[in-house]
């Protein structure tokens, strides 16, 4: 590893794993800016989360290492089954604040069964979805959110299958915070963080990031920065947007909404069992 | 949640009661500390969850349950919760074991201590789910993928159910580890009177820490080379825990003398403490020519079978197992080497394995497989040497 000729440490080194650096991620791929936005988010939220409280949960694939890298208690779990975890932990201690960190296969495709349920009662936990539309770690085949169309390992003719609006399921399976960005939009996702964590609920950030060596290279995106480039011209800020038309088709005719969804204040999971319990509800 | 009007029952229960295997398990997890049940309904497991729903949240200090989407969420969440210093468990059975399996595997790679009660019921597949059947005691051993070992006890009857899931607990947090707790379907229903003791009459282990990482269990410390101590989350320790192979920080690292070290520790700490285990019960073996093999409800009809053969004047005696894994090699070369033995079990022959393994030995066999414990009056039978 080359040392940077400049400065010793960066602003964010409180909150990564230094020692475990470099990481493991291909030049031009999105989750060193996710990172950069999460470690941020941590920090401007001290005042009101420590950071000792802070929990960050992965499941497998590229975006599943962030575990190992964020330092916060991390744990880095099998495929799909980082909600469970992070579940189990926040019923069993209410004060930590626990983030979801992974990738659109390990969440989504394979468990997206816990994705929803998650969401459908509304538990306290923050989720980060890292949606580069294919498995990067595998070398590229397709998932539930890769477009329509695209190229992949398993896909050569392009993808037959469709994807999953991620806002729109998460919003109809009740998540009550719902966001979107790409990793262009650094300062935005750094704020949707924040509000997530401060958020009493479910909150769904989807973060949209380039993945040259698995998907972008096949599918016109022949470096990081080219998906970039496309982020920026096609993103859209749409708040107010009917959420079925909150695709992401990576065509370069097509919009690409970004913005932050849903914000509903409904009653969350702990909140409503406490609630129950208290009452003695259920049981008279 | 602090407040106590709501304890409707205290979290233990005192003295005699008279109740199921399943109300048993349920009580000796509440007496050993249980913070978090997370699990999926299937039967014949389902009245532990039961029993916990209602019991969980409304004891001193409340703890958590959750009915999950799956068993691969509950078994996951468990442990998740044990991550926060707590103690968790989860009951199911056949078709819910399966699905546990690959969290099983991170569970004893990333040192998880924690409870999984499995109930058995007929397979394969959906099977017979509402009778009784041995089938999992290799899938307890080599179910999930890679090398591992996973202790694993087995009650035959209802106080049994509680005294061996306390030792389930114990061993669990002694030696960081998931643990196993074989029953059947005979036993979660079947009603017995069991005791509960008094709290000070049972000793309670709860896990290392960085703060106390000499931790004692029967009198034996148990080594911080073996069992690491545990930095749990919430406790500013920066914890991290992975799946991939690690080091002892728990941090990635895939080189060959990193994993064959971590595999070799895994391994030696479950063979070094297992004399802490529950013990065989033996059975008017001293003399006997002729020795039924046998675990849970089983051993029942072979106890019986063993007695009215002794009546008849034969020599038979029973070797009852209560912790099946790691499997009691010595002992049982020690006691049964030579004796004409038979194995009894509620399967087409899994516990036959390890037992014709060890004693080198030809071993007769009866697998029972009506969904219902072989009759007394077939175990006799063999022992007498009619068929
Ligand atoms: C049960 C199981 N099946 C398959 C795999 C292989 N596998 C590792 S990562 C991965 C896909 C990850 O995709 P994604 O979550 O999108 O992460 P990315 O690498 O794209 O960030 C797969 C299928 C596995 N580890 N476990
Ligand atoms: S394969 Fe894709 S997601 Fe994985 S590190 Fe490389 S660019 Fe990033
Ligand atoms: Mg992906």
């Amino acid at each position: 590893m080359t040392l940077p000729m400049f400065v010793e440490t960066h602003p964010r080194d409180e909150l990564v794993r230094t020692e475990r650096l470099p990481h493991i991620w291909c030049p031009g791929c999105g989750l060193g800016n996710i990172l950069s936005g999460f470690t941020q988010a941590i920090i401007n939220s001290k005042g009101t989360i420590p950071i000792d409280n802070q929990v960050v949960v992965s499941g497998i694939g590229c975006s599943g290492r962030f575990a190992g890298y964020v330092k916060v208690d991390s744990y880095h779990t099998t495929h799909g089954r980082a909600i469970p975890f992070a579940t189990g932990l926040k019923l069993a201690n209410k004060k930590l604040n626990v983030s979801v960190i992974s990738g659109d296969g390990d969440l989504m495709t394979i468990g997206g069964n816990h994705l929803i349920h998650a969401a459908r009662r509304n538990i306290n936990l923050n989720v980060i979805f890292v949606n580069n539309f294919n498995y990067g770690m595998t070398g590229g085949q397709f998932g539930a959110t890769t477009p329509h169309g695209a190229i992949t390992t398993t896909s050569a003719k392009g993808n037959y299958e469709h994807p999953f609006s991620m806002p729109y399921l998460m919003a109809s399976a009740g998540a009550s915070y719902v966001a979107r960005w790409t990793t262009l939009h650094l300062k935005q996702l750094e704020k949707s963080i924040e509000n997530a964590f401060h958020h009493d609920g479910f909150s769904f950030i989807e973060v949209m990031s380039p993945c040259p060596k698995g998907f972008g290279r096949k599918n016109n995106f022949k470096t990081g920065l080219d998906q970039m480039r496309y982020f920026e011209s096609a993103s859209l800020k749409s708040d107010n947007i009917n959420l079925k038309e909150a695709t992401a088709s990576m065509k370069l005719l097509d919009n690409l909404p970004v913005g932050e969804f849903i914000i509903d204040n409904k009653p969350s999971y702990l909140k409503v069992k406490e609630a129950t319990i208290l009452n003695n509800g259920g049981r008279t | 949640m602090s407040e106590n009007k709501l304890v409707e029952e205290p979290r233990v229960l005192a003295g005699p009661q008279f109740n199921s295997g399943n109300f048993a398990v349920a009580e000796a997890a509440l007496f050993a500390g249980l913070h978090g049940y997370f699990g999926y309904p299937i039967t014949p497991s389902t009245t532990i969850m039961e029993r916990l729903a209602s019991r969980l949240p409304y004891v001193e200090k409340p703890g958590a349950f959750l009915q999950a989407e799956d068993e691969i969420a509950s078994i996951t969440a468990v442990i998740g919760c044990s991550w926060t210093r707590n103690k968790a468990m989860t009951a199911t059975s056949g078709p819910g074991f399966s699905l546990m399996q690959e969290g099983i595997g991170l569970a004893t790679f990333t040192e998880t201590p924690l409870v999984v009660v499995n109930v058995m019921r007929g397979g394969p597949s959906t099977g017979l789910p509402t009778f009784p059947a041995q089938q999992e005691l290799m899938q307890a051993h080599f179910g999930s993928h890679g090398d591992y070992m996973v202790p694993t006890f087995a009650p035959n009857n209802v106080q049994e159910c509680f005294d061996l899931t306390i030792e389930a607990f114990n061993a669990s947090e002694a030696l960081r580890t998931p643990v196993f707790v074989l029953t059947d379907q005979i036993l979660s229903t079947l009603k017995e009177r069991f005791l509960i003791p008094k709290k000070e009459n049972i000793e309670l282990v709860n896990r290392s820490s960085p703060d106390n990482p000499h931790i004692t269990w029967k009198g034996e410390t148990i080594s911080s080379n073996l069992v690491l101590p545990m930095n749990c989350f919430g406790e500013e320790s920066k914890a991290f825990a992975t799946g991939l192979s690690h080091d002892d920080t728990g941090h990635v690292d895939l080189s060959a003398d990193t994993y064959e070290l971590l595999m070799n520790r895994l391994k030696e700490k479950i063979l070094t403490y297992q004399h802490l285990f529950p013990k065989p019960e033996k059975y008017l073996i001293d003399d006997a020519d002729t020795v039924v093999v046998a675990y849970g409800s089983t051993a029942r009809s072979a106890k019986y079978a063993v007695n009215s053969a002794r009546k008849k004047g034969i020599k038979a005696g029973l070797y009852r197992l209560r912790t099946i894994w790691p499997f009691p090699k010595d002992d049982i070369i020690q006691s049964l080497r030579g004796k004409r033995i038979i194995v009894v079990e509620m399967s087409s022959g899994q516990l036959i394995w390890p037992v014709e393994r060890y004693l080198k030995q030809d071993v007769e066999h009866i697998g029972y497989l009506r969904g219902s414990v072989p009759p007394p009056s077939l175990i006799r039978k063999k022992i007498e040497g009619v068929n």
